[in-house]
């Protein structure tokens, strides 16, 4: 299986260590981490990953705005979308953005596993 | 309060702490009013929501618990409550049981209840002063200690779906 | 952090304090932190959603919090910080916020804030928030009140 590259922008530091854990456990590579919307475009721009993992609420510039950003850089980038959020509004104002999957917190291993298969 | 605005926080609870920490949650589900004041039992977090009504949640635990809580998520340990990783644990557990607890009312009833970042804190017998808005306890077991959620909504909420 | 946030909160300051014979403000300082913190006694926090996400909290410590609550409830004698003193910082705390966030409407950008959240204690450290924080000293004719403006910008 080739390793995915995987850049993931998310303020919790909980979330990130989580996360980082669960994308290894999947056979990923975590190439970079970004602590907000901005950091991350600059992330993207510098480690051009594979895919991104992208949380809508956050300090400095916010998920929507970001994927926006990376969407104008490479069109076809893969960006999953994480939320505390999941009602009806929230899934349809991400799915307006053009992501390729949206995960609800709380994850779990499996439910990383299943958006990285159905990418593949 | 209905306590139909009550159970998706508590359902909350028991669906993060399972999913993120691999922990149980007892509860007998009897909510309770508060009145004036709460006294914090180490560690607090405390999110507001704002949307067709304005509200606030609350979950509190001592420090053990906090502590121990962050180490069964992340595999570490730690020495006092106030280190970054626990305060951001019990910070992050309270932004999803929220938006786990909103997601539900959301979807029921289209309050269009958006979340504000969370606030946690330690302190020495910190109390926390409610304001005049409507809030109700409940108490919540677990095998690393008990966890109090408190959900405020400022008025009754209209059930319009 | 952009300074019509930084400015509109001053003005909010300058306006409201002196109403309530709150005088000779002085800001003592200015800063930017990593993190919101605070470990006053006293604190109550606002949170703002809207086209701007985030909470600003105002830190007494306990001796401040009484002054300030004295003032607002026309000189009364303030013992401790009782009932009357929380409800007149928490509404302090309201004005400030909520004339801070109609300047920025004044500058087309829109806010709401919630009901503001008061805390009591000693040793208390808050961690607000994870954004760059403006911390704001303000020395008053009532003491010192601390602002944490912690704004996802």
């Amino acid at each position: 299986m080739d390793r995915k590259q995987v850049l993931i922008v998310e303020d919790s530091l909980m979330i990130r260590d989580l996360l980082q854990k669960a994308l290894e456990k999947c056979g990923c590579i975590v190439c970079a981490v970004a602590k907000n919307g901005k950091e991350g475009i600059e992330m993207f721009k510098e480690h051009k990953p594979d895919v991104v993992f992208m949380d809508l609420n956050m300090p400095i510039m916010d998920g929507s705005d970001a994927i926006k950003s990376i969407k104008e850089i490479s069109p076809e980038a893969k960006i999953i979308v994480m939320s505390a959020m999941g009602d009806d509004e929230t899934i349809a104002q991400v799915e307006a953005m053009g992501v390729t999957s949206f995960i609800k917190k709380p994850f779990t291993l499996h439910d990383i596993v299943t958006v990285l298969a159905a990418m593949s | 309060m209905n306590k139909e605005f009550i159970q998706p926080f508590v359902n909350g609870v028991r669906n993060v702490l399972k999913k993120i920490a691999s922990v149980d949650v007892k509860t007998n589900e009897e909510s309770f009013e508060e009145n004036s004041e709460i006294k914090s039992k180490g560690v607090t977090s405390i999110i507001s929501y704002s949307g067709k009504i304005n509200g606030r949640f609350l979950i509190d635990m001592n420090s053990e618990t906090a502590i121990s809580l962050t180490r069964r998520i992340t595999g570490r340990t730690y020495d006092t409550a106030k280190e970054p990783m626990v305060l951001s644990t019990v910070s992050e557990l309270n932004n999803i049981i929220a938006g786990d607890g909103l997601t539900d009312i959301n979807n029921k009833f289209s309050m269009g209840l958006r979340l504000v970042p969370p606030i946690v804190f330690t302190g020495d017998n910190a109390l926390i002063c409610l304001d005049k808005i409507p809030s109700e306890s409940v108490n919540i077991n677990t095998e690393y200690g008990d966890i109090r959620i408190n959900i405020a909504f400022e008025r009754s909420p209209e059930v319009s779906g | 952090m952009d300074e019509e946030y930084i400015n509109s909160f001053v003005e909010a300051f300058y306006t409201i304090l002196p109403s309530f014979g709150i005088e000779e403000l002085k800001i003592t300082n200015l800063e930017v932190k990593e993190n919101m913190f605070s470990n006053e006694e006293v604190t109550a926090v606002v949170g703002l959603t809207g086209s701007v996400r985030g909470n600003i909290a105002y830190s007494f410590s306990e001796d401040s919090a009484k002054k300030f609550a004295s003032a607002m409830m026309m000189g009364m004698l303030i013992e401790e910080v009782d009932e009357d003193a929380r409800s007149a910082i928490s509404e302090l705390s309201n004005l400030i916020t909520g004339r801070g966030c109609k300047i920025l409407s004044n500058n087309e950008v829109f806010t709401d804030f919630t009901t503001p959240t008061f805390i009591i204690g000693k040793n208390i450290y808050f961690l607000i928030s994870t954004v760059k924080t403006l911390a704001i000293n303000v020395e008053t004719t009532a003491g010192a009140m601390q602002v944490n403006i912690g704004l996802e910008l």
